[in-house]
């Protein structure tokens, strides 16, 4: 499991490890620990895994869900935040980058006390097929 | 000209200024943008309305048979939480769940009550639920052979119905903010969004991300924040002359007929 890229960048968290899309209609991690949101440095970054990562839908997007300490209830969603454009991906290609938007969360009720958030890719599973990463960086 | 936001962010350059929705055809592109410090991963923009701004994007009509579908042969598979809504009339004690790999008893209690709306935490394929009161089965519906399914859409949840012979609803199945690809409505409206054309020094065009972000539909009131991004750069190094550019425009897309209201939208180092 990779913990550095190629130029050194240093990854932060596994958000997905070389996970198949074969099956379902989007994946969404775990809850990850994102203390440093405000600072605006996170970023995420989406790789083809060890088979080569067809995505069948244009787009396929991603969604952003913010959390609090207890978990509950999301405080935020940001759907389809980002879109990835359609095609073959090899291993290591990037199908997206994206910073995790944190300004609007001044207008959102508990904005200020996002503990978590949750990345959900979404796309057609009719089609798609292989494998992909996704890693939190700080930057 | 504001040259920094209420909070401090110093704005670096302006990307769109007082840009009205209304009357700028779509796409608006802003001019050439200098981005010598692309590479270093901090430059963001920012799209924050100046007036309230109503945003829409392009409608389409969604292929094949609109309005509903119908699967034969399916079966639920989210990492999700599905919540069921199971009919009032239905009386039960226990819920068990048939996977590929085995069954488990999924039913929900707190202090000793039911809990409504049952929710079916899985992460497989759910190919049978049946529920019992005491030890008696009062029903079985069987998630991998529908009798006729209609996807639906309401008050933007997503909604799989089952139905019977007669299109009679028998149960549903929903998903907060799940995305389903064939809608009820009979048309669709798409995000506004985001492109990203990358030039070199010459001007000549590197590469144009398209679709890079998208932006919600809806009002902002004046002040609030439409998107945010940074200008991502990692990609460029797969892409021939990737190493070169020195200029992006931003283009944004949407709808000017149905959107209203003056936005402004910023680049900013951070």
């Amino acid at each position: 499991m990779p913990n550095i890229f190629n130029d050194g960048t240093q990854v932060d968290q596994i958000i997905f490890d070389d996970i198949s899309i074969a099956s379902a209609s989007s994946k969404t991690s775990d809850f990850m620990v994102v203390p440093a949101l405000y600072t605006g440095r996170l970023e995420v970054v989406f790789m083809g895994g060890s088979t080569d990562c067809v995505l069948a839908t244009n787009p396929a997007t991603v969604d952003i869900i913010y959390y609090g300490k207890s978990k509950g209830s999301a405080i935020h969603t940001w759907s389809s935040y980002v879109s990835i454009s359609a095609g073959t991906y090899k291993k290591g290609k990037i199908l997206t980058e994206f910073h995790i938007p944190y300004r609007k969360l001044k207008e959102v009720a508990n904005g200020d006390k996002v503990f978590y958030v949750k990345i959900k890719i979404n796309y057609t599973e009719s089609g798609s097929s292989g494998n992909l990463n996704a890693y939190l960086v700080w930057k | 000209m504001d040259n920094i936001l209420r909070d401090g962010t110093q704005i670096d350059q302006t990307v769109f200024k007082d840009l009205d929705l209304n009357e700028t055809a779509s796409p608006a592109v802003s001019d050439y943008i200098v981005v010598p410090a692309l590479y270093t991963g901090n430059l963001h923009i920012e799209i924050v309305a100046k007036k309230e701004c109503e945003i829409h994007g392009e409608e389409i009509t969604p292929p094949a048979e609109a309005g509903h579908t119908v699967i034969m042969n399916w079966s639920i598979y989210t990492e999700e939480d599905l919540m069921l809504d199971i009919p009032v009339e239905l009386t039960y004690s226990k819920i068990i769940a048939q996977y590929p790999d085995g069954e488990e008893e999924i039913t929900q209690y707190e202090d000793g009550a039911l809990v409504t709306p049952q929710a079916i935490p899985t992460e497989k394929n759910i190919i049978k639920l049946t529920f019992y009161q005491g030890d008696e089965i009062v029903a079985i519906f069987n998630l991998d052979e529908g009798k006729g399914n209609v996807i639906k859409s309401e008050d933007e949840n997503y909604i799989i119905r089952i139905v019977d012979e007669e299109e009679t609803p028998v149960y549903d199945i929903w998903q907060w903010d799940a995305k389903i690809q064939l809608a009820y409505e009979d048309t669709i409206e798409l995000f506004p969004y985001i492109d990203i054309e990358y030039f070199d020094r010459e001007k000549n065009s590197v590469f144009k991300l398209e679709k890079y972000v998208n932006i919600p539909i809806g009002v902002y009131s004046a002040g609030t924040i439409m998107s945010e991004f940074s200008l991502p750069f990692k990609f460029l190094k797969n892409i021939e002359n990737g190493n070169k550019c020195y200029y992006v425009k931003i283009s944004l897309n949407y709808v000017n007929d149905t959107s209203s209201g003056k936005l402004n939208a910023y680049l900013i180092w951070r």
